[in-house]
């Protein structure tokens, strides 16, 4: 679903990522692990097509971003880690807008935000500006955008900061069900128990450079993800 | 922790005036400020300092020389008090860091202190460029010898007070704005619906003080009276530097720093109050309703459409030509004698006098006083991603903003043009059209120039999204460029072909020229800039 080949994004002389490879199947959601800096949102935002990237090549579902990124940005739904959103629209009119973009039909979007606003327990509140939205709010909202056309690649920066307990679980319950339909998630997190217990790969970045890379059993063998992660990042 | 606070305000006020995130950008910004403020410095000391001019003498000579230091100092009271209601909202109780200073150990005196001191410098710029042409024709005209030494000085201490009395007063109406508007469900209606409201007041006044000279000269001793009876803080400021009297610039200080006292101690005591809000608003629940749906392209153009109307800051600012536009359609429906009057005179003096030309170029140059394209891609601000994000042709971002340009700026001007032509009864074909088209293709070429220009100079750090449509470098190229464009049109036709072509045909190469520069912008959006905005 997602291959990232030789992928080096540089801003003036940092190196941000370096020569990064690595490749997620439909089905696998994938922990990207590392430090503040290291590299992470900057990879995620060059799968996501937000910025353009140096050399390399990713590939969604085999077709290259840089050769039909319209197609690619269709099949993905990312989410930053800081929802940032528009204010100035109340989250029904947000939800609505994205679905628009999508081509999604009124009575898919209407089902689809239906079903994703109650599992998120935002019902009530997407009559309301997202101004008035609370950081955790603005987060769910975020998800719900993502869903709303079923994408097959979710890209996730730090996805459960600032959700509420309930959020998280459902959250992890979703990301597990869009796995199982034929999806693929790649995120971002510094709970590594939630990685190492949620996820059938892991990529550690160290950086800018991948430091490790494969299935989690593999990866953290007998030993704990939190103890390989320090390893890693105490080795050079 | 006074100082300290009142240093970081007018830090971040220096820092807004100045803002740039290279040395560079920060060394252009400040020549371009410096630029912009010798320009409206001359502006003012030219028509403050004509008026004060044809007044000096006269006052003097019917020995009423107070009223013309009385006439400044309300001059500065009016001026101060329209550009502190307009800020004080934003700066004192809408301030993004107010929660943040509330919850450090800092007492609401303190934070209050220093958002008054930044209100308090802009004051005192104002009181520069009237209290400077003031003196400097004083001194011209011979009549400062008729002034005591020292009234001078208590003329000058006394418009440094003056600003004190002002902000008391907008203080007051700012914090029954922000008491009405926490509880109010749209706080932008009511903002909006104030700030024309001022904005009408400012420009009635604008209009009115130079109308009203002749009445000051014919009537002046009359006025004088009515002054020293209805405004006595006006009067005793007047007779402070007039006479020298110290008895009256007492009276003056009084009546200024008193009430900025009572002010400051009242909104210590309820600024938390009003920070913190009542929220005694009810919250909108939800109920399911069919949702309308419409195509990628059509849901941006609503999109920014959206974001301008949610901001009365941006509405005002942005789209006063639009506005302009649409009070002439009220004045016109409602009073159509003010316009046709007037009008009607000119037929007499001048017969071939062509109104459906005049019309269409009043029209279009309000029209060009709109720059809402200039300042929409910095206002994406961090929510930049999200269109990125999204499988969107950026050449269908950028057109989207222009769309919202035209359609927010076409409305009013059509509205406008069918009202005058229905009203004011113009008959000639050449002119109906002129007026339906000439300010339709200025509004497309406008917002052409605006998207490409802010593409060249976006700006998304911004803190306040009202940086962007105030202080943003786009805003002021794509003004500045429209405005050197319209006046050498004009002047080239008024003083070079004026014998040469008939103006109907110089309206139509004007047009002609408009959409062939229109074309080459489109073609430059949608492809150079198309590749331009993905590197964003």
């Amino acid at each position: 679903m997602l291959h990232i080949e030789n992928l080096t994004k540089r801003y003036g002389d940092k190196v941000a990522v370096d020569d990064l490879t690595l490749t997620i199947a439909s089905g696998q959601i994938c922990a990207f692990i590392g430090h503040n800096g290291a590299g992470k949102t900057t990879t995620i935002k060059a799968v996501s097509g937000i910025i353009q990237f140096d050399s390399g090549e990713i590939y969604i579902d085999g077709i290259s971003i840089k050769d039909d990124p319209i197609k690619c940005k269709s099949q993905i739904a990312y989410i930053p880690d800081n929802p940032d959103l528009y204010e100035f629209l109340s989250g029904i009119k947000y939800l609505n807008f994205i679905a628009d973009v999508f081509g999604i039909s009124a009575d898919t979007r209407q089902e689809r935000i239906r079903k994703y606003a109650e599992l998120f327990e935002l019902t009530d509140d997407l009559a309301q500006p997202i101004s008035a939205y609370s950081h955790g709010m603005k987060q769910k909202l975020a998800l719900i955008s993502a869903l709303i056309h079923e994408p097959k690649l979710m890209l996730l920066d730090e996805p459960f900061v600032g959700l509420d307990p309930k959020a998280a679980r459902d959250l992890k319950l979703l990301m597990r069900d869009i796995c199982d339909a034929g999806g693929a998630i790649f995120f971002s997190t510094h709970i590594l128990e939630v990685a190492e217990k949620l996820c059938d790969r892991v990529a550690i970045i160290k950086t800018g450079r991948l430091m490790a890379f494969g299935d989690m059993d593999d990866i953290k063998g007998d030993s704990s993800l939190e103890s390989i992660f320090f390893e890693l990042e105490e080795r050079q | 922790m006074t100082w300290k606070l009142i240093k970081l305000n007018l830090a971040a006020l220096f820092a807004r005036t100045f803002r740039g995130t290279s040395k560079k950008r920060k060394k252009s910004s400040v020549v371009l400020f410096v630029i912009l403020a010798i320009y409206i410095a001359v502006m003012m000391l030219f028509s403050v300092g004509g008026m004060f001019y044809l007044l000096c003498t006269p006052f003097f000579t019917m020995g009423i020389g107070w009223l013309y230091f009385a006439l400044a100092g309300i001059i500065v009271f009016v001026i101060c008090f329209l550009s502190n209601v307009f800020m004080i909202q934003s700066s004192l109780f809408n301030a993004q860091d107010n929660e943040l200073l509330l919850s450090m150990p800092i007492k609401p005196s303190a934070i209050l202190a220093g958002r008054l001191c930044s209100l308090l410098v802009v004051d005192y710029a104002y009181i520069a460029l009237i209290i400077i042409p003031v003196i400097a024709v004083l001194s011209l005209t011979g009549n400062i010898t008729a002034i005591p030494p020292n009234g001078i000085v208590l003329f000058v201490v006394s418009a440094i007070l003056l600003p004190l009395f002002v902000t008391s007063l907008s203080a007051l109406v700012g914090y029954v704005v922000a008491l009405i508007s926490s509880r109010m469900r749209n706080k932008n209606i009511i903002t909006l619906i104030l700030s024309v409201g001022f904005l009408i007041l400012y420009i009635y006044f604008y209009m009115n003080m130079m109308g009203n000279l002749g009445n000051l000269l014919l009537r002046g001793t009359e006025i004088a009276k009515a002054v020293q009876r209805a405004i006595p803080p006006a009067y005793h400021f007047g007779i402070a530097a007039a006479q020298g009297s110290f008895l009256s610039f007492l009276i003056f200080a009084l009546c200024s720093i008193l009430p900025f006292i009572l002010m400051y101690i009242l909104l210590s005591i309820s600024f938390n109050k009003i920070v913190a809000g009542s929220r005694s608003e009810k919250k909108r629940v939800y109920q399911e309703k069919a949702l309308k749906t419409s195509g990628s392209f059509n849901a941006l153009v609503m999109r920014e459409i959206r974001l301008f109307l949610s901001m009365p800051m941006y509405i005002l600012n942005a789209a006063l030509g639009g506005i302009a536009c649409l009070a002439i359609t009220v004045l016109l429906l409602v009073r159509p004698s003010v316009l046709t009057d007037p009008l009607d005179m000119i037929k007499l003096i001048v017969p071939d006098f062509n109104l459906g030309l005049i019309v269409a170029a009043t029209i279009t140059v309000l029209a060009s006083l709109n720059f809402i394209s200039a300042p929409s891609i910095s206002l994406e601000g961090k929510t930049l991603w999200v269109v990125k994000s999204l499988p969107l042709q950026p050449r269908s971002i950028l057109l989207s903003k222009v769309c919202a340009h035209v359609y927010l700026s076409t409305i009013p001007s059509v509205l406008a043009g069918i009202v005058c032509i229905f009203v004011l009864k113009i008959t000639q074909v050449m002119g109906i059209v002129m007026i339906l088209i000439l300010p339709m293709t200025i509004t497309i070429m406008q917002a052409l120039i605006g998207v490409t220009v802010n593409l060249a100079f976006p700006r998304f750090d911004w803190i306040n999204p009202l940086q962007p449509v105030k202080q943003g470098m786009s805003v002021f190229i794509s003004l500045l460029g429209e405005m050197a464009l319209m006046l050498t049109l004009v002047f080239l036709y008024a003083f070079v072909l004026i014998d040469k072509i008939k103006l109907d045909l110089y309206l139509y190469l004007c047009i002609g020229m408009f959409l062939v520069f229109s074309a080459l912008l489109y073609l430059y959006l949608t492809k150079a800039g198309s590749r331009k905005f993905e590197t964003l």
